[in-house]
């Protein structure tokens, strides 16, 4: 459905530098599939969500929906494309017109893309997608600011699926919510893609969350994948030293499982001076010379369809056990 | 005799002056922090955690104020303080650090010069002024393991990442070794691995100093991983308050409940929904008269619920305010589940 090939997003910033955002991303994703995509802040993730709706201009590569170019599309293309894939945005306080009630909010992408034959039309299909995500009746007639975070994260849903989407970029949709009210946030995404069958790109730092949500989750660090792997998989078994320092990073909420860890030293190099061959090698316990001179490819894990490691030794590394490294209590 | 705890806080109440009267936001809170003890104030926005810990330092913004309880270190009360010895306390015997590192870093002098300034304030006794307290400040930055603390010490906020602003708050609050720190969801904007390194950095230092912490968060899995004992607020009301083991293994709030079944984590294995929390957490709660939760609560008992809410001793260390656990809560429960 989805096919990202080589993805590249440089930004300028004067004196000849560039911000190497995303650098060379290629992913996909299947109907009705979800695929996380996680890493730490200034990773490109978010950035990569964006090129991907060309909501901000790429340096290179390409991306495919339906077998349909995006990034060569005309303005008319690109508007028949932009009703079938549709984003989801982190903050629920900044990514809704204040001066816009509920309905208003849900009805401005079916009056800009013509949906419905008159006002009354758009007005039941506007009851009918806020019903959908379980706003109150009579919602549409307020205003976001009388609404909690996570129900202005519902209307913000609601709003990406008056289009009838089948393709969502939902960029940390849960991070501004309150965990009582996060749980319902993602159930209701999995209703939502189990009845209508939407792919998912759920960008996301909370590998948790991601683990729970996502099929396939990659993991990408300073601009690049470093990790793509169905779930399972990749929390069972994770073969790039990146993906582990995250993992056990991670906090486990439970006392009883608590580690004392050896913390993953320093912070990433600048994406403006990124250092030769591997990224990760400055902050790597298992790097060697190689890794100063060659810059890794993804190379396919044995046994395991779909998991590639861009790591010189990833098929080489220990086993992973995250348990090894639990302390008794006390 | 007992010694009293370091920091005791008792049937603390804050409110906030409305139009239409006043808005209740911490309602009868009550706990005790002992030296070198970590204990964690988890609950969602809205539920008064943060509330809580400025009032201990006595930083409730305008026009918010403590309205009834009391608030003593080693037995004196901070409530009674004068602005001058109130001063002495805040940044020598307790210390704050927040969220965003930028609402305490001054954007103008260099991070070294703001670290000195805090020393001369704080230690002049022990002979740290001038060149001296620049020194301090200098080892402060290198036992938060920041590399080359001389050069760094002359460079601004801005010229630093997130997660060492972090480590330079943290270093600023801890240079006048306090007594009590209140960190105040310290790594809620930091990456996991950064998270990491500032979560061991605090008990690393902790066991140095001996300081206890008081570590306010939404984060129940960096609670599991740091705090002996944590206290669950909600609605501005202590729930229910355990070591952090009993907590974790067996909840008993149906508040507490709720919210270890909505992590991921703990949702059975390829369940496909997460467990939640119908409805939303009140957006007045003093206007609520008994408990707080019983709008969104699986076992509220109608009749019961809605008195005053009890608190229930339920073995040494382990309090519970809920219905479910007085007597006519008892029957009424087991009336209800036949």
């Amino acid at each position: 459905m989805l096919n990202v090939e080589n993805l590249t997003v440089h930004f300028p910033i004067g004196r000849g530098l560039l911000v190497r955002a995303v650098d060379g991303v290629s992913f996909t994703v299947s109907k009705g599939e979800t695929l996380g995509l996680v890493g730490e802040s200034g990773c490109g993730k978010s950035t990569t969500g964006r090129a991907i709706l060309r909501l901000i201009p790429t340096t290179a590569g390409s991306v495919a929906f339906d077998g349909r170019d995006v990034l060569s599309a005309s303005n008319t293309e690109l508007h028949e494309l932009r009703r079938r894939m549709q984003m989801v945005f982190q903050d629920p306080f900044a990514s809704l017109s204040p001066r816009l009630t509920v309905g208003k909010i849900v009805a401005e992408p079916l009056e800009i893309h013509n949906v419905g034959a008159n006002a009354a039309e758009r007005r039941d299909r506007v009851t009918e997608l806020l019903s959908a995500v379980g706003m109150p009746v009579g919602a549409a007639n307020r205003y976001p600011h009388e609404f909690s975070g996570g129900q202005r994260q519902r209307i913000g849903i609601a709003r990406a699926l008056a289009l009838n989407p089948e393709f969502l970029v939902l960029d940390e949709p849960v991070s501004a919510l309150d965990i009582s009210v996060r749980a319902q946030v993602v159930n209701l995404l999995a209703d939502l893609q189990q009845q209508r069958g939407i792919s998912y790109l759920f960008i996301g730092h909370d590998l948790s969350l991601i683990r729970h949500a996502a099929q396939r989750v990659a993991v990408m660090y300073l601009g690049r994948i470093v990790e793509i792997a169905p779930a399972a998989a990749l929390y069972s078994n994770p073969r790039h030293p990146y993906t582990r320092s995250l993992l056990a990073s991670a906090p486990i909420p439970d006392p009883s499982r608590r580690r004392e860890r050896a913390p993953l030293e320093g912070d990433p190099p600048s994406p403006v001076n990124m250092p030769s061959g591997c990224r990760f090698r400055n902050r790597c316990p298992f790097a060697q010379p190689v890794c100063a001179e060659r810059d890794p490819e993804l190379i396919q894990i044995d046994g395991v369809a779909g998991h590639h490691s861009a790591c010189h030794f990833a098929r080489e590394l220990p086993v992973w056990s995250p348990l090894e490294s639990y302390l008794p209590q006390g | 005799m007992l010694t009293p705890p370091l920091l005791s806080v008792e049937n603390l109440t804050i409110a906030f002056p409305g139009k239409t009267g006043d808005s209740i936001v911490v309602d009868g809170v009550s706990f005790a922090l002992n030296r070198g003890e970590t204990v964690g104030v988890v609950g969602e926005s809205g539920s008064g955690k943060s509330m809580t810990a400025l009032s201990i330092l006595r930083l409730i913004p305008e026009p918010g104020r403590v309205t009834g309880g009391t608030i003593a270190l080693d037995g004196e009360s901070i409530l009674a303080l004068t602005e001058k010895a109130l001063r002495r306390v805040r940044g020598g015997r307790i210390a704050m650090i927040f969220q965003d590192p930028m609402t305490s870093l001054n954007p103008v002098f260099t991070i070294g010069e703001q670290i000195a300034e805090a020393v001369r304030l704080h230690r002049a006794e022990e002979g740290l002024t001038g060149k001296a307290a620049w020194d301090e400040a200098v080892n402060a930055l290198r036992r938060v393991h920041i590399a080359e603390p001389e050069r760094r010490a002359k460079q601004f906020p801005h010229e630093l990442s997130g997660g060492m602003r972090q480590r330079v708050m943290i270093a600023m609050a801890l240079a006048c070794r306090p007594d009590v720190l209140l960190a105040d969801e310290p790594t809620t904007a930091l990456d996991v691995t950064v998270q990491a390194q500032i979560l061991s950095l605090i008990r690393e230092l902790q066991r140095e100093i001996g300081m206890a912490v008081l570590l306010i968060t939404h984060d129940l899995a960096v609670v599991a991983e740091t705090c002996d004992r944590v206290i669950v607020l909600y609605a501005g009301k202590v729930m229910e308050m355990a070591d952090a083991q009993s907590l974790f293994d067996d909840p008993k709030h149906p508040y507490t409940q709720g919210l270890l079944a909505s992590l991921p984590e703990n949702a059975p294995q390829g369940a496909t929904r997460l467990t939640y929390i119908k409805g939303q957490p009140p957006t007045n709660p003093g206007k609520i008269t008994g408990c707080p939760f019983r709008a969104r609560c699986p076992k509220v008992i109608p009749g019961v619920c809605e008195k005053p809410l009890p608190t229930v001793q339920l073995e040494p260390g382990r309090m519970i305010r809920c219905h479910l656990f007085t007597e006519s809560g008892n029957t009424e429960a087991s009336h209800a589940e036949r």
